[in-house]
């Protein structure tokens, strides 16, 4: 499933101790700073095929938002 | 008084012209009087480009310069149609923002091959028996970023700090068949690469990028009035160098 792709490859980018959930906010993970923003980009274009904005990027607080961006409307 | 950039009587390849660089480069050369042959991947925007030069014999030779193998053997039959060339210019290149963790050996030796491997069969090429006219000048592409480093960047600084290695060594390996060998480090132009690469960017980062050019983003002209210069005669005891045009970047 899409969701739970992208949630590894977060996971895996931000070399999170834990596997992501979703809910988690993006100012409480370690690694996410402007190069991982650049990463995530990169990541999304090669893996899913999602081109997207440095700035819907920046406006996200949240994995779920992240994810929103690249699954499209996301489903809990 | 005659003009010291003249290039009348000149046939200068002109690589990368579709876009950018390239193609003000191409326009700008043709004003000065050269005969130019445009050569990219895209035959249709190549006519483009071909439609904005001033004066009459301009060609179009499309090649995937990708095609690195098959470089040399294709700039003879180009130098056979339209002459031996008094110049020539490798403005394509290509770049990538790709962090570290996400770097890729694919897109890192992709960029080497057109920005490094390209420049170097070129000059291969060129320096064929009938292939340069006496004087002929080779004008390369570095960057800044060649000089200096920059987050996210590590291949294409890579090729770009390699292209300076290679004018050198070229510079010195041609001179006793008077080609002369340099290359431009400019620094952030307002092109259609860079505003590709902008978007891949946040806008904090685009941000310092302008700022750290304290004569602000350079124009294609600002470089291509430097190539105009190195190809020229004026230029005629220059090689082996590396001609900053960055508005002021590197001066920090």
């Amino acid at each position: 499933m899409k969701r739970e792709e992208v949630l590894s490859t977060l996971s895996e980018l931000l070399e999170t101790d834990s596997p992501l959930t979703g809910p988690e906010r993006l100012s409480d993970l370690a690694n996410w700073d402007s190069l991982a923003v650049i990463s995530f980009m990169g990541l999304a274009d090669a893996r899913f095929g999602v081109a997207c904005a440095p700035a819907d990027i920046n406006a996200s607080k949240t994995v779920d938002d992240l994810l929103r961006l690249v699954c499209g409307a996301t489903k809990h | 008084m005659r003009n010291p950039l003249d290039l009348s009587g000149r046939v200068v390849l002109v690589s990368g012209a579709s876009s950018g660089i390239g193609r003000d480069t191409a326009i700008l050369l043709s004003e000065l009087g050269a005969t130019l042959v445009l050569t990219g991947r895209d035959p249709g925007r190549l006519s483009a480009t071909l439609s904005e030069l001033t004066g009459n014999g301009h060609t179009v030779e499309p090649m995937d310069l990708l095609e690195v193998e098959q470089i040399p053997e294709w700039l003879k039959r180009v130098a056979a149609k339209a002459g031996p060339l008094g110049g020539l210019v490798h403005c394509a290149g290509v770049q990538r923002a790709q962090p570290l963790k996400i770097l890729d050996t694919g897109t890192f030796e992709g960029i080497q091959k057109l920005n490094v491997t390209a420049s170097v069969m070129l000059a291969k090429g060129c320096r064929q028996k009938g292939c340069c006219a006496v004087g002929c000048s080779i004008v390369l592409m570095s960057s800044i970023y060649g000089l200096v480093g920059r987050p996210a960047a590590a291949a294409y600084t890579a090729s770009k700090a390699a292209v300076i290695g290679v004018t050198r060594t070229l510079a010195l390996e041609l001179a006793q068949q008077q080609i002369r060998v340099n290359c431009i480090a400019p620094g952030m132009v307002g092109t259609e690469m860079t505003e590709r690469f902008f978007r891949s960017l946040i806008p904090e980062q685009v941000a310092a990028i302008e700022r750290a050019h304290p004569l602000g983003i350079g124009s294609p002209r600002d470089v291509a009035n430097a190539i105009a210069f190195l190809l020229s005669d004026a230029a005629r005891w220059i090689t082996g160098s590396v001609l900053v045009v960055d508005g002021g970047y590197t001066a920090q």
